[in-house]
């Protein structure tokens, strides 16, 4: 007797917890999914119902120079400002994490500055600071925002990726002959890949997306996001959810893809039985 | 002066501090050309600071270290001609056995050739001929050690240096490579400086041993010589173990305990000791022999009370406690029953054999 009660409540939760999963993935995923169904929306307007589906819009919208044009590049200041903030955040963190430092929370606090801040601020600042610079405004302009907005949390990740990191390593590298440069190059560098490349994933996807703090500073610069934001004021043209649906596939695999890689990464450098 | 070249690594009057607190206070020490010298002590009595500091990871606040004659303080750790077996092995995760034994070899510039070549031998040496393209997260902890050595050896540094070397393993596995170890000590004619807190391990491997406590070498010598005649009440402790008395130098060549004669302990023990000297009787505890209390005894002898009987085969151990409350130990052959917990029993022995240390 007791034994079905306690089935019959189990089945109950097992229903219940598969209830909330499901409207907790609703909840993430509904938008995007309605962005990807009106993409395939045969109406010139997208909206439900569905009458009629096409592929036409993907077409079309690789034909509008406007939009492949800002796609472009956002791609390019996206690769730029992550490379930037990646290679500025690794000297950083190792310092961070390596050497003896006075008030160190201080300064780790005081990186994640720009995390914190909210970007209207930020962005109302850089437009003050960019009067002193006019020549800067347009790409530059929002390749050194992004930058500032994705080194500061690069480097808090990488950091706790440094401090984890086994110093003997180092010392058997440095024992076996090799100097400095070396240690960085062979044992460092590669070891710390898979840490450097999801930290660069990251702030790209941060950089590519980001709207607030570009719009302040981009002049005549169009990235992807301000480009769709301008063209929201008129109608919203399917071709943008074909984009839109494009981005979000590609960003999803990719992000997945990365994913498994660092856990395999991962999986490999903790299988060091002994350790 | 002496002919330096006899030493593959001198130690000279280093003291190492970190802030207010010291961690080596002067200490010296010369390893021969092809000695096995291990440092032995507790933890934290600085036998490790010691080792990295001939390695070049760490700097002595005051005195020299030499390595085959030159000085290398302030030189860096790639520049000197030493190799270290981590205690962590800290073999390269992203390298396979191969290339983590080959490193030492391509980072000498060494011809790929003669790399390969030199890479089997080793891998012949250390028994690991089939594994070399193993990567490191597939071996065992037996072989990772092995890798590790042979990693190091494969350089021919002019001094090996060991941390823990066998600390990871388990008991057989340790036992078997301490006997590969030595042969391969033997074989290569290398000078081997290691350090352990396993006094055992110290006493099968080495040629002499230093036994450090609290930043100072207390004794460095042969590990017979630190069995029979340890210098410090912390060695005849440390090493082997001993039962200590606490006594004071008479006039006439005997020893006063509690300000009573005590017999059995003669002139030739005391030796250069004066009168008056405190010093302490070191009583190893297989020297010690039961009887009943009260018989004639003409060797030297403490009576207990038996406060614990530990039986491990062939040796039975027997804690008695002194009328001051201190403990004595008694190893003695399982050949006769134990006495009972709680009995008064003597403990006796040649006193003859029992040797003094100041205090």
């Amino acid at each position: 007797m007791s034994t079905r009660v306690s089935t019959a409540s189990a089945t109950g939760r097992r229903t219940l917890l598969g209830l909330y999963s499901t409207l907790i993935y609703l909840f993430l995923y509904l938008p995007i999914a309605v962005i990807v169904l009106f993409a395939f929306d045969a109406k010139p307007i997208p909206g439900l119902p569905l009458t009629e589906l096409t592929t036409s819009w993907f077409g079309e919208m690789l034909q509008d120079q406007k939009l492949v044009g800002s796609l472009l590049t956002s791609l390019r200041l996206a690769t730029m400002s992550a490379l930037l903030s990646t290679l500025l955040a690794m000297p950083a963190a190792m310092v961070l994490a390596w050497l003896p430092i006075r008030f160190k929370s201080l300064v780790m606090s005081m990186v994640l500055g720009p995390v914190v801040l909210p970007q209207l601020v930020l962005g109302l600042g850089l437009v003050i600071l960019m009067r002193a610079a006019p020549g800067t405004v347009g790409e530059p302009a929002i390749i050194l925002a992004h930058t500032t907005i994705t080194s500061s949390y690069a480097t808090l990740i990488l950091y706790s990726r440094f401090l984890g990191f086994r110093r003997s390593y180092i010392e058997a590298a440095m024992n076996l002959g090799a100097n400095e440069l070396t240690v960085f190059r062979e044992i460092v560098l590669p070891l710390m890949r898979p840490a450097l490349i999801s930290v660069f994933l990251l702030a790209f996807t941060d950089a590519f997306g980001e709207f607030v703090v570009a719009w302040f500073v981009a002049g005549f610069t169009e990235t992807l996001p301000i480009s769709i934001w301008t063209s929201l004021r008129q109608v919203i043209s399917p071709k943008v959810y074909a984009l839109s649906s494009l981005i979000i596939v590609v960003t999803l695999a990719l992000s997945l893809m990365s994913q498994l890689w660092v856990i395999r990464q991962t999986r490999l450098a903790s299988k060091v039985r002994y350790a | 002066m002496k002919d330096r070249a006899n030493y593959a690594v001198e130690i000279d009057a280093i003291t190492k501090t970190y802030g207010h607190s010291v961690a080596i206070r002067d200490v010296s020490m010369a390893v021969r050309q092809g000695e096995f010298v291990t440092i032995l002590g507790p933890s934290g009595c600085g036998k490790s600071t010691l080792l990295r500091m001939i390695s070049g990871f760490v700097d002595p606040t005051t005195g020299d270290v030499r390595i085959a004659g030159k000085s290398v303080v302030g030189l860096a750790s790639y520049k000197r001609d030493t190799a270290m077996v981590f205690q962590d092995y800290a073999l390269f995760p992203h390298r396979t056995v191969a290339e983590n034994i080959g490193f030492g070899l391509r980072m000498r510039k060494v011809e790929k050739r003669e790399i390969n070549r030199r890479v089997g031998e080793m891998l012949e040496l250390i028994n690991l001929s089939s594994l070399g393209n193993r990567r490191i997260s597939e071996i065992s902890g037996g072989q990772a050690q092995r890798v590790a050595l042979g990693r190091a050896l494969v350089v021919r540094p002019s001094v090996l240096l060991l941390d823990e070397p066998l600390g990871a393993l388990d008991l057989k596995l340790r036992k078997q490579m301490q006997t590969e170890l030595k042969k391969i000590h033997r074989e290569l004619g290398l000078t081997f400086v290691a350090v352990t807190h396993d006094q055992e391990e110290a006493l099968t491997l080495s040629d002499r041993i230093a036994v450090m406590n609290a930043g100072r070498i207390e004794q460095f010598d042969e590990p017979e010589t630190l069995y029979r005649r340890p210098a410090t009440r912390f060695v005849a402790d440390f090493v082997g173990g001993a039962n200590l008395l606490d006594a004071e130098v008479a006039e006439g060549g005997h020893l006063l305990i509690n300000g009573q004669h005590f017999a059995g302990i003669g002139s030739t023990v005391i030796g250069e000791y004066r009168a008056g000297d405190k010093v302490s009787v070191v009583v190893r505890p297989e020297m010690i022999s039961t009887a009943a209390p009260g018989g004639e005894i003409k060797s030297a002898c403490v009576e207990v009370i038996v406060s614990e009987v530990l039986f491990s085969g062939a040796v039975q151990q027997i804690v008695g406690q002194l009328p001051d409350g201190s403990h004595f130990i008694a190893h003695e052959q399982a050949v006769k029953p134990p006495p009972e917990r709680g009995s008064r029993v003597s403990f006796y022995w040649d006193g003859s054999l029992s040797w003094l240390v100041s205090r």
